[in-house]
């Protein structure tokens, strides 16, 4: 399997004196999904951010298709990377066709507008997440589980090879969390890989092939979802109980225990 | 489907032809009234070796007087339109303008300061765009420097900056000449068009077309900028880059227009918004669109100015009279092209 992104040693800090996190290392194949769990301001969106150069490592490299990310151009990073963040917020009111165009970003010049290419790129990408539906429809006016797929569409259009999802999940409800896990397991199926954070250890049972537990600042375990969601390294990651049963042969849950 | 297209061919056909037709209409209107037949004549036959009969004062009127208004008018209403529209993108804040950012405070305040020491039109052009950069980086040093609302903040230190260089116009106003200079400095800070000039209109007719070239190429930006920094840049923006160019060309274009015009306020935020309102908030159609509805609107509000009295209303004065209720009605609707 080919290395797409490789973390070396990376350290990051906001002050200059207290780590954020460090020493994390990080590699991620082609159609890997990568879900990395962890307790609130562990770091992790602050180590995905740093994945796509929108923060500086203090020390450690990070190579995307074995070229170091800092020698790279922005528009070429965006080529081959593509990043939702947590939340965000539209000021203008663009229609969906409008926000999907926007992936094509990093394809353009400063000074040239989307053609009838990039349109048709554009539709591909919202065809292929079934939501040809809303295309007309005012970007601020969906609902959040249709605002996700809209953003997904939208970095499809960008046509990376890898994908930085910052809680993919969060602000879905039940049934447009596990729908978003199923346009990443297909994403993953076409070859592309998959780098999420994640507040649900389930998302790890239900669409990564590898998981990575960050606790205070390092990486706690990585593996196999079966090897690292345990129920020692929850206790040890969240401090509560839980319980890591089969669902069925192919499938675990991990479930909190009685808290009466 | 169908009726939609029809709908978009003849938004865009109004957008073109009404300014058009208000361009040769005004020609028609003033002290000394002409006729159609007239101004044909009058501006055909410059052109054309055809031999016509016309009074010298009609070319006087038409060539001297009308035309560097008219011009003036469309050139200041399109670039103080498309800096407002271009700051609100690249902000992405709908509630700020060359007004509020304290540009046209800043640029004016320059423009003040070198007609007290009698500089050159060139130098008075010069000073405003410099005093005007200085007073936009202070605002957005000011909104950056604070953590949470950054909207409010920017609006917030807009106003200070904008208070600021105000308060130095007033100085200058303060030792200016009261027989000579006080006279030129107030009348020209109301904001008028009415001793504009070929020559000045010439002069802004440059730098005013370097700025509107500079915004229209990458007006396409604007829509990501206006999504937020970090999710610019993981598009492969180079944020610094757009928004600086945008800074530099929205200030151009309201120094050159502050130097002819004076501070002429409202326009730069609420012509956005109403052309926002009219082919939606995407740049690609909106800066284009923002010219024409800019021009439209300042040509007709100066028509006005100089025909509705007997004396000529100061055009910043009108400006103010029907943007102002305009803005709060806009926030009153809660307009839905923003929130």
């Amino acid at each position: 399997m080919k290395k797409i992104l490789e973390i070396n040693n990376a350290s990051f800090s906001y002050n200059g004196n207290e780590n954020v996190f460090e020493d994390i290392d990080i590699s991620i194949e082609n159609s890997d999904v990568l879900c990395i769990l962890g307790p609130n301001g562990t770091g992790k969106s602050t180590l995905i951010k740093c994945m796509n150069g929108l923060l500086k490592l203090n020390s450690g490299n990070i190579f995307l298709n074995d070229e170091d990310i800092y020698n790279m151009d922005k528009a070429d990073l965006a080529k081959v990377m593509g990043y939702i963040p947590q939340s965000h917020h539209s000021t203008f009111s663009f229609s969906v066709f409008d926000v999907v165009l926007m992936g094509r970003a990093p394809h353009l010049s400063l000074t040239s507008v989307p053609g009838e290419k990039d349109f048709k790129i554009a539709d591909k990408a919202i065809e292929s997440l079934g939501i040809s539906y809303l295309k007309d429809k005012t970007y601020t006016e969906i609902s959040g589980g249709e605002r996700q797929l809209v953003l997904l569409a939208r970095v499809l259009a960008q046509e990376p090879q890898i994908l930085l999802l910052d809680e993919p999940t969060s602000h879905l409800d039940f049934g447009n969390q596990i729908r978003t896990l199923k346009v990443i397991n297909r994403l993953s199926d076409q070859g592309l890989s998959v780098v999420m954070t994640s507040h649900y250890p389930d998302h790890a049972f239900l669409s990564s092939n590898k998981v990575a537990i960050m606790k205070n600042g390092s990486i706690m375990a990585m593996g196999e979802p079966e090897s690292v969601v345990t129920e020692e390294n929850m206790q040890r990651a969240y401090g509560i109980d839980v319980k890591v049963m089969d669902v069925d042969e192919s499938r675990k849950a991990c479930i909190p225990m009685q808290i009466k | 489907m169908k009726n939609e297209i029809l709908k978009k061919i003849s938004i865009t056909s109004l957008l073109i032809a009404l300014p058009i037709l208000l361009f040769f209409g005004s020609f028609l209107i003033g002290n000394y009234p002409l006729s159609p037949l007239e101004v044909f004549l009058g501006i055909v036959s410059v052109f054309l070796p055809i031999k016509v009969n016309l009074d010298p004062a009609v070319y006087t009127v038409i060539w001297n007087i009308r035309l560097p208004r008219i011009v003036a008018a469309m050139l200041v209403g399109a670039a103080l339109s498309i800096s407002g529209v271009s700051f609100q993108g690249t902000f992405r804040n709908p509630l700020v303008s060359p007004d509020i950012l304290g540009v046209s405070a800043g640029a004016g305040f320059g423009a003040a300061l070198a007609i007290l020491l009698s500089a050159s039109p060139v130098m008075i052009q010069i000073a405003a765009f410099t005093t005007g950069l200085i007073a936009v980086s202070l605002t957005y040093f000011i909104s950056k420097s604070f953590k949470g609302d950054t909207i409010l903040m920017m609006v917030l230190g807009g106003i200070a900056i904008g208070a600021l260089f105000s308060a130095f116009t007033s100085c200058i106003k303060y030792v200016a000449d009261p027989y000579d200079k006080l006279p030129e400095i107030v009348y020209w800070l109301m904001g008028s068009l009415s001793a504009v000039n070929s020559q000045d209109v010439l002069m802004v007719a440059v730098p005013m077309f370097i700025g509107f070239t500079a915004l229209l190429l990458i007006r396409w930006r604007l829509n990501i900028l206006s999504m937020g920094e970090d999710e610019a840049q993981s598009l492969g923006v180079d944020t610094g880059k757009v928004r600086t160019i945008v800074i530099i060309a929205c200030t151009i274009l309201t120094a050159s227009s502050v130097s002819i015009s004076g501070i002429i306020g409202w326009v730069g935020l609420v012509i956005p918004h109403v052309t926002r309102m009219i082919v939606g908030p995407d740049h690609k159609k909106l800066l284009p669109a923002t010219i024409a509805v800019g021009s439209f609107f300042l040509l007709f509000v100066d028509d006005v100015c100089r025909t509705a009295t007997s004396i000529e209303i100061p055009l910043g004065i009108l400006t103010a009279i029907i943007g102002a209720p305009f803005f709060i009605y806009l926030l009153k609707k809660g307009y839905e092209g923003w929130s």
